[in-house]
């Protein structure tokens, strides 16, 4: 089961409060408080496919400008 | 970011995986970190950051540090072990290069050591088939082939070689065996950005660093999609947008791609345009009376050669070539010319004449020369294969150079050229250490008798013992192997270690592939996978890689970088230095003369504190050591002739890495050099220089501004062949795919590769997206995909094809030419056309 640890880095031109409530009501997404125009959070899906789609929901955003990985733990093959 | 798939590989599993939250709690760690150290240093300029935190704390998890294995960003990741095995991998937020940023592959890194076929035991090619067989069977094969051949062998390295491995390998070849002929696959990546300094700055490697990407106004990308190629590069510069920094971003190429959509100005080329949009450049400042009269005058000198043997003249410089060939201005060195003769050659290049070269409008030319003209902006130039990978590639770089020493943007922050390599240590090892056939250590040359001789003094080996006559650069080396020895084929046996040859060279089935039905030529290969050049080997050795070795590198902006060994090899598999070492012992057991030194004693002798040899060639009191540190101090003396100074290894073991110039400025204390050449930076520039090239080829510390024609490519598109292909990367893959496609995530992500093609020369052939075609070259032909519309597109009238695909190996269809200084092979210029088939689906004719 992946666990990533994400940043978010975001338009400057886009207004950040949308793309909040949208991440909050996620139900597999953690986020913490933004450091100016970038979102951390942690994507804990159950599996690979799963895991993509979050990814691709995530990029689909208009508001995000890309997507920096900080982390990845992912045992799910092993497990 | 991940899909579904059985356990081809994966990150072994943590025990008590009930820890989720903990494993939770370290990402949310993790990504808060990495936002807070991106604005921090966003705002500090890296100078003054604040501490950052350490790695995440994962129960029972080991973190270490380790420069990425892919690309040669030089990126730093923190590995999480437990049990032997790689279980996380995390940005390293120490590392200045990545900020604690990873790229996709970056992510994933940690699962390329555990591919279910992995190599673990040393197999000889019996009756067509490989059969397993003992360590020492297989050293002693080796070396006997290696004894046999003689002049006849050949040894291929890699810009992925540790510097040790290199130095080893280069010290083995050229003290050890006489021998020249060794040369690297950086050949076939960044051969002509080393040509372009060296003619322009008399010294190789860039003298500007990633910081430029933080302070530049302007940054113009030649032939470069960083957003795929060097992804964490790219997402510094795009950080700034994100923070509303302003950046005017210019995409010079043949296809939109990924970069492109963040570009304000593309400008699409003819392939082969660059050297004419560059001309124009040159032209329109010189007409309009914007160069920099002070920084010229003072450090810079105009230089022009005739033109290379092979290349066909342009009518307009005949004259002038033909003067230029009476004074014996050839080569790379070429002769002074005066500014006057300088401006009068550029005379020709009008915008209009450049336009209709490079198929880029003059308002664009005019636009791009508008910036150079300015000197209040900061002007960054990225670049890598799309300019190397060239036969005029040498020419295209000087032109890079050109344009930002005849305009002044040069030498101050975000203010300068910056070529990029593709391997994380093209730099380190085959620059620096000079795994080429022309080379030696520490930018000397074989053919200079002062540089043997200082050579033979440090490894204190008898005068005469360096041959001085260059060896086979990689396209001779393999075409002398392919070519049958009745037909003049001199070399023998070849051993490739850390590179896939078989899939990467250019017209593979000339150059490789037909090695395999030769009963009298001997292929040893070092590799950790199985792989197109493995299929052909006669002696296969299972190689460590990354982390179950040690290893120093090199990055693209001079940094050097160190770790250690953290898990062990599969299996049988061991180090490429320990198999270097190896074989050298055997060669010296067996009698070699060459592998003895000047007192007697084996070239590779290691002493304990107490005067006694240590066995390091063999595996248990290698693995039980580092002996890295010993081989790079050896190395580290002969980086001071050109003032290429690497940080001492103890100083890199605590480091993510320092860019030489590294000097000593008190006992003890160390600094690096950010910006070479430059007063305020270097430390060998003199006190009121501001500038100063000091290895200049015209020994008066100026770089030299060329004059480069526009040369037409090798192949030209005509009636038979009317599009021009480039092969190149993807995001997902590194190289030949060796590493990523045991990937599963990237594998799935990218599973085989495609034709790129326009959609409106798809539409003119009635090819639709996905339909399966024949693409046909004079070299061959092969049924690929086409991809429309995805993210990228050609220009019209080009295709691209991703050579990662083992299974399509696209480089059996390119040309095969060169250019002529830097000896690099053009990947980006051959001439096909796409055919229909009868069944689109590809299943028939």
């Amino acid at each position: 089961m992946p666990v990533s640890g994400l940043v978010l880095l975001l338009h400057p031109d886009q207004p950040l409060s949308p793309l909040l409530d949208a991440l909050e009501r996620h139900p597999d997404l953690m986020i913490a408080e933004p450091v100016e125009r970038r979102v951390p959070l942690v994507a804990d899906t159950r599996d690979a496919q799963h895991d993509k789609e979050v990814w691709g929901w995530l990029r689909a955003r208009p508001e995000v400008l890309d997507v920096a990985v900080a982390l990845i733990h992912d045992d799910s093959r092993n497990a | 970011m991940t899909i579904d798939s059985k356990p081809l590989n994966a990150f072994p599993a943590l025990p008590e995986m009930d820890r989720r939250e903990v494993v939770r709690f370290a990402a949310l760690t993790a990504a808060t970190g990495l936002a807070g150290s991106l604005a921090a240093s966003a705002s500090a300029q890296q100078t003054d950051a604040p501490p950052r935190p350490e790695a995440p704390e994962i129960d029972g998890v080991e973190w270490n540090k380790a420069p990425c294995r892919f690309c040669g960003t030089g990126c730093h990741v923190m590995v999480g072990v437990k049990g032997n095995k790689v279980v996380a991998i995390a940005g390293d937020r120490e590392a200045d290069v990545n900020k604690g940023l990873l790229c996709v592959k970056g992510y994933h890194v940690g699962s390329i050591l555990y591919g279910a076929d992995r190599l673990t035991e040393p197999m000889l090619r019996k009756n067509g088939k490989l059969e397993k067989i003992s360590w020492e069977e297989a050293v002693d094969i080796a070396a006997r082939k290696v004894m046999d051949a003689g002049q006849g062998f050949g040894l291929y390295l890699s810009g992925q070689s540790t510097i040790p491995e290199g130095y080893i390998g280069q010290k083995l070849m050229k003290a050890g065996l006489s021998n020249n002929h060794i040369d690297a696959n950086a050949r076939l990546c960044m051969a002509s950005a080393v040509t372009g300094f060296i003619s322009t700055y008399g010294v190789d490697e860039p003298a500007s660093c990633f910081d430029d990407l933080e302070n530049c106004d302007v940054l113009i990308l030649w032939g470069n999609n960083p957003a795929e190629m060097h992804p964490v590069l790219w997402s510094r510069v795009i950080d700034r947008v994100a923070r509303g920094e302003k950046v005017k971003i210019i995409d010079i190429g043949t296809r939109r791609t990924r970069t492109t959509e963040h570009a304000d100005m593309h400008l699409s080329m003819q392939a082969n345009g660059d050297l004419a949009i560059a001309n124009a450049i040159l032209h329109i400042l010189v007409k309009e009376g914007k160069v920099n009269e002070e920084f010229v005058s003072k450090h810079c000198s105009f230089r022009a050669s005739h033109n290379a043997e092979g290349l066909s003249h342009p009518l307009v410089h005949d004259e002038f070539t033909a003067r230029l060939a009476e004074r014996g201005a050839g080569g790379l060195k070429g002769t002074a010319i005066d500014r006057k003769d300088f401006e009068e050659l550029i005379d020709y290049y009008t915008p209009e004449r450049c336009s209709e070269m490079s198929e880029v409008p003059v308002e664009q030319l005019r636009e791009l020369a508008a910036l150079f003209a300015d000197p209040t902006l900061r002007i960054t130039s990225l670049w890598c294969m799309g300019v190397n990978q060239h036969t005029a590639g040498t020419a295209m770089n000087n032109m890079i150079h050109n344009v930002h020493l005849i305009s002044g943007h040069w030498g101050r922050p975000g203010d300068g050229p910056q070529s990029l390599t593709g391997q994380p240590s093209a730099c380190g090892t085959v620059r620096e250490v000079g795994t080429l056939a022309h080379a030696l250590p520490g930018g000397r040359l074989v053919a200079n008798d002062g540089h043997r001789a200082d050579c033979e003094a440090r490894w204190n080996v008898p005068a005469g013992r360096i041959a001085s006559k260059p060896g086979y650069h990689t396209v001779k080396m393999f075409e002398q192997f392919s070519k049958p020895t009745s037909e003049g084929g001199d070399i023998s046996a070849v051993w490739v270690q850390v590179t896939n040859p078989g899939q990467s060279l250019p017209n593979t089935k000339k150059l490789i592939n037909g090695v395999k039905a030769q009963s009298d030529k001997f292929l040893i290969v070092s590799e950790v996978y199985p792989t197109a050049t493995t299929e052909l080997a006669d002696l296969v050795l299972p190689a460590a890689m990354w982390v179950e070795k040690d290893g120093v590198v090199g990055n693209s902006e001079r940094r050097t970088q160190q770790w250690f060994r953290m898990v062990d090899p599969p299996g049988q598999a061991r180090d490429d230095a320990w198999q270097l070492i190896a074989v050298s012992r055997r060669l010296f057991e067996l009698g070699h003369a060459g592998l003895r030194d000047k007192d007697g004693n084996w070239l590779f002798q290691q002493l304990d504190e107490n005067g006694q040899e240590i066995e390091i060639w063999k595996w248990d009191v290698w693995k039980a050591n580092h002996f890295d540190r010993n081989f790079f101090e050896e190395y580290r003396p002969f980086t001071v002739l050109k003032h290429k100074n690497v940080a001492p290894y103890d100083l890199l073991v605590e480091k993510r890495g320092m860019r030489w110039p590294v000097v000593e400025t008190s006992p003890g204390e160390y600094r690096e050099t950010r910006w070479r050449f430059v007063e305020e930076d270097d430390p060998f520039v003199g006190e009121g220089a501001r500038f100063a090239f000091y290895h200049s080829t015209s020994g008066d510390d100026r770089a030299q501004i060329w004059f480069r024609p526009w040369e037409p490519s090798q192949e030209t598109c005509e009636d038979e062949f009317p599009l021009m292909m480039s092969t190149g990367r993807v995001l997902e893959h590194w190289h030949t795919g060796t590493m990523t496609r045991r990937v599963p995530e990237l594998a799935r992500a990218m599973p085989g590769t495609y034709l790129e093609m326009n959609r409106k020369d798809a539409a003119d052939r009635g090819i639709s997206n996905g339909e399966m075609v024949r693409v046909v070259t004079k070299r061959g032909s092969m049924k690929l995909p086409v991809w429309l519309g995805g993210r990228a597109e050609p220009r019209r009238g080009h295709v691209f094809v991703p050579f990662f695909d083992e299974a399509q190996p696209i480089n059996e269809l390119t040309l095969d030419a060169i250019d002529p200084y830097s000896k690099q092979p053009d990947y980006k210029k051959s001439a096909v056309r796409v055919e229909r088939l009868a069944d689109p689906k590809g299943g028939t004719q």
